[in-house]
Order: structure tokens, then sequence, then C-alpha cells
């Protein structure tokens, strides 16, 4: 590890800014506003266009609410695996156009045109076997992954590490996976029954480990070779590059018919291939996570020891809020020696250090943001005191 | 107690340019990664469709009984072509196939053949007038028959000749505001269809 290079991170010592998508200064904002507003257009005309639109629009509507919710709820989980840094809305929006949008409508174009370059080249049943699966994993991957680079590419967006990858990464999958499974909702629906089925098969049975989490792992890629300066070139572009075929790989493998052809036609079968394609990319996702969430522990660990007044964050408390089960544990101290309430203000009370901590961290120990966070942090430790 | 100092911004957010390296690079790569997919792969296809098409001038053999002289221009849809048996072509918005494995029923002539697929007509969506059959000679002497159907915005076409026992099938649809630029080449490729002495023989 090199003391000259330490690795990018919101918690390196100076103030690294807030994070911001709009970005009047950079070429490559304006390139992601006109290109999300042609695939905005695009696919706006696919979806009013379909025929189930004009005869039964309630279909659409029903349709819209049930993957709005599901997108809602599968938002609301990762979000949630946010442990130190509260990632910027905007960007996360932004995040979510560019998978829904320019992913999807380009991934269409480019889609067609291999898999008709493949029709020519090969056998006929090659595109049934591999072409759709080779297509799909290479164009779409690669679409989504540019959205990413995109972000890395602006400068106030700042996005600096491992997580910041998964996290900006797996909101550009949710966006795609979202837009091009109400798209096949409408396009594949003759009555609400079949909403909701296409909602429980696509997004249950199949969305868990969908484009969200591949283009969370690639991303985690993007964010590594971007942070961790503190390692060779060759080993953050070969992370890079090898979690980026990870990905590919579990998005090619989810696509080829091989094991549905082996395992049979049953629901039982169906399942079973799900749980065989699916649950290794998950898994790979959350050990990627974890090994993020480390390295971001570590990282924070520090900047606190070396930054943050004491007085805000003790000892004890900065020691609690390294992980879920610490945090856990001093509420429910808190609310046996207080109660309930003084339990639910020790949460508060816990997110308002960890906002404290990322307001020093991103816009310094002077700024407006931490002195509200500080504010805040003495007024509910008051409160807990005098309870 | 003195107002915040305002917080330092770090050199990459201060020195930011729009015509700077990172944001005119950046834009570049972000847009030409875009233009592979949306501009080069379907320009790619494109090439590769006309490298694979017909022969400008040539007879192109549909089936082992069947073939015909394809006018310029047109190219050839794999999803729609089978090689040995039929070959789907498109040009200017119409998609014309044509089908050399088919055959006539013992007994069946070639007006009850194509009579068969001028009622399915009837049931299409966007085809409101369905013309009356006509009779039809290819230039190498084989008969059938020929009809068009017609909508609001469709138009079909469809030529059925036959030698023995042995049809072929001649079918083009598309947008009927085009079809003034391709009907002399889809008649000129009704035309040329050759059917085989091969083939010839069965009667019917």
């Amino acid at each position: 590890v090199s003391a000259e290079t330490p690795p990018s991170s919101a918690f390196s010592g100076q103030p690294t800014g807030r994070p911001s998508f709009i970005d009047l200064q950079s070429f490559v904002f304006w390139v992601v506003v006109v290109v999300v507003g042609y695939g905005f257009i695009h696919t706006y005309s696919a979806i009013t266009g379909a025929p189930i639109m004009a005869v039964q629009p309630g279909i659409g509507w029903l349709a819209l609410v049930l993957w709005l919710l599901y997108g809602a709820a599968f938002l609301a989980i990762v979000y949630a695996h946010q442990l130190f840094v509260r990632r910027s809305p905007l960007i996360t929006v932004a995040a979510l156009l560019w998978g829904g949008f320019v992913a999807v409508w380009f991934a269409a174009q480019a889609n067609s045109a291999v898999q008709d370059i493949f029709n020519h080249w090969f056998a006929l049943d090659f595109n049934d076997r591999w072409g759709t699966a080779i297509a799909a994993a290479t164009n779409e991957e690669t679409l989504k992954l540019l959205g990413l680079v995109a972000l890395v590419l602006l400068p106030l967006a700042g996005v600096r590490t491992m997580l910041d990858g998964w996290f900006y990464g797996s909101m550009i999958g949710l966006g795609f996976q979202l837009v091009e499974d109400y798209t096949y909702t409408i396009q594949n629906s003759g009555d609400n029954a079949d909403v909701f089925g296409f909602v429980f098969t696509r997004g249950f049975v199949g969305g868990i480990w969908s484009h969200a989490i591949y283009t969370g792992i690639a991303g985690a890629g993007v964010g590594y070779l971007v942070s961790r300066r503190d390692r060779p070139w060759l080993t953050r572009i070969g992370v890079a590059v090898g979690l980026f075929a990870v990905a590919w790989f579990f998005h090619f493998l989810w696509d080829i018919p091989l094991l549905n052809d082996w395992i049979g036609d049953s629901m039982l079968s169906k399942v079973a291939v799900f749980l065989i394609k699916g649950v290794p990319a998950l898994v790979t996702l959350l050990i990627i996570v974890r090994i993020g969430r480390n390295h971001e522990r570590a990282v924070w660990s520090a900047f606190v020891d070396g930054t943050i007044d004491r007085s805000i964050v003790s000892d004890a408390e900065a020691t609690a809020l390294l992980d879920r089960k610490g945090r856990r544990a001093a509420r429910k101290a808190v609310a046996q020696a207080k109660g309930r309430k003084a339990g639910r203000l020790q949460k508060h009370l816990q997110y308002a250090q960890l906002r404290y901590v990322q307001s020093v961290a991103e816009e310094g120990v002077g700024s407006n943001s931490a002195a509200e966070e500080q504010a805040r942090v003495q007024e509910l430790r008051g409160l807990i005191a005098a309870m | 107690v003195p107002a915040p100092a305002p917080p330092a911004e770090p050199a990459e957010r201060r020195f930011r340019d729009i015509f700077g390296a990172r944001s005119v690079v950046g834009a570049l790569v972000v847009v030409g990664v875009l233009s592979l997919f949306a501009v080069a792969l379907p320009a790619l296809d494109d090439a590769v469709r006309k490298s694979s098409g017909f022969e400008t001038g040539g007879v192109y053999v549909v089936s082992p009984t069947v073939s015909f002289t394809p006018a310029d221009g047109w190219v050839i849809e794999p999803e729609g072509t089978i090689k040995g048996l039929v070959v789907t072509a498109s040009k200017n918005g119409w998609t014309m196939k044509v089908n050399g494995a088919l055959t006539l029923t013992p007994g069946q002539s070639v007006g009850d053949f194509a009579k068969v697929f001028r009622d399915g007509d009837k049931q299409l969506d966007g085809i409101t007038q369905v013309g009356e059959l006509e009779p039809f000679t290819t230039t190498s002497g084989a008969n059938g028959v020929t009809w068009s159907s017609h909508g609001p915005t469709q138009a079909a076409q469809e030529w059925d000749v036959a030698q023995g026992s042995t049809v072929a099938q001649m079918r083009a649809d598309g947008s009927a505001a085009n079809l003034a630029a391709v009907q002399g080449e889809l008649d000129a490729m009704a035309k040329s269809i050759v059917i085989t002495a091969a083939a010839a023989g069965a009667g019917s």
C-alpha cells in the first residue's frame, strides 16, 4: 500500500464537496441529458403505441403502478444497504433514468442488429441457443455500465468508491429492469391477471437476481478502478474487467436456454433453474458489497478518529456505528435504560451522527450542513439525557 | 458565534471547465460508445445483409424446383428465409416471400389453391378490399393466377403459378403508399419465376 496515493473516498481527509448530478460545466452532463430525453421519447412512443394501450388502457396503468411499487421496494432495500454514506437522490434518479431510457432503447437497437448478423453468419438455431444471450449480455451490460462511466466522468457527481459504483450501478440496472419489464408486461398482457402474473414472475421469481445485480457487480468494479489508487493500475483494471466479465457471465447464463432444456418444463423445474442461475449472482454481489463495506468501514473509522470532534461522536458511539449489530445493541441498551422512546431517539441520534460525519467529509467541519447536524446531535443527546 | 467558514473546494471541483479534457473527452467517449451500438452495429448489419443478399442480375434458386430473378435493391431477410424452401426479401417498406415448397393436392387447380389464400386475405386486419383472381403467365410459360388486396394503409399482392403439381407462390405485403415504387419490380420478379422441368410431371 502506497502512502502517497491513498484510496479515493468521501472520507479522505479533505472536503470532497457535496455530490451533485447537475454539472453545467461538463459536456458529459449535457450528453446525458440529451440521450436520456432521446431515449424517453422513443420509449414513450413504444409504450403508448402498444395495442393494449388503445384497447385497455387500464392494464397499462395497473402495470405502471405495480412496477413502480416494485421499484420503490427494491430501491428501498438497496438504499438501506448503505451503512455510512447516504448517496445523492438526484444522482440516483439520473442513474435510474439512464438505465430505463438510454440503456433499454440503445440495447434494443443493438440487440436487433447483432441477432440479425448472427442470422446471416450462423445456422438458424444459433440465435435461439446462443445468439440472443450473447447479444443481450454484451450490449446491455456495456450500455448500462456506460451510464456509470458517465457519472464517474462528472466531477460533481463524486463517484469515488467501490460501493458508489455498486450503488449507482444497481440503480442503473433497476431502471433498466423496470422499463423492460413494464414494456414486456403491457405488450403481452390480455387482462389484469396477466399483469399480476408478469409482475410476480418477472419481478419476484426472475427479478431479484437480474439487471440490478449484474450492473451492481460490474459497477463495483468501476468503483474499484477509480477509487483504489493505493493499488497498482493493473490490479485495478483487472478487477474492473473481471467483475464486468462476471456480470456478463451471469447475464449470459440467465438468458441461455441450455439449462432449461436439460432440467425440463415443469413449474418445479423452472424454479430450480431460476435458483441455479440466480443465487450465485446474488451471493457474488453480496460478497462484493461485503468487501466494499469492510473497506468503507476502515476508511470511515480512520476519518472519524482523525477528524471528528469526539464530543459529537464519542469513541463508544463511533464503535457502535461501525455495523448494524453494534447500532442495534446501542439502541437496545438505551431503550432498556430509559424506555422505548429513548431507544427511538437513539436511532435518530445515530443517523444524525452519520450525517454529521458525511457533512464534515464532503463540505468541511465549518460548513453549514455540518453545523446543522451538530446542532441536531446535541439536541437529540439532550432529549435522551433528560429522559 | 462566528459564521462557519465556507468549505474549501477540492481541486477537482474548482478547476472544472466545460472545454477541459475531462469534459470534452468524456463526452466523446460516451457519445462514441452509444454510436457504436446505435449506428455502427446497425450499419454493419446493413452491410452484412447487402453482402449476403441477391447477386445483381443473377437467378436465385429458392428450392430444387423453383427459381426466380430478383430485382435490384431487394435485401434478403434471414428471419423469413429457409435455404432450399423459402426466401424472404424486403425493399422500401415492402416484404416479398417466394415459397418453393408447395404442391397441389390431387385434383386441385392453381385457382383452387389460390382461393384459399385469397379468402385468408379477407380476414386480415388492415385489408378492406380483396380483388378477383386474374390469370397470370410467367415468362417461362408457367400458368397461374394473381390478385391484389388493399386497405387504407396496407396492401398485398400474390402470384401463384403451377407446373405439374409444383406451385411457386410469391406473396408481397407492404405500405400502400410505397406500392408504386415497387410495383414494376414485383411484377418482373413474378414473371421471372421458373419451375424446373424436373419438378413437373406429377400432374394434377
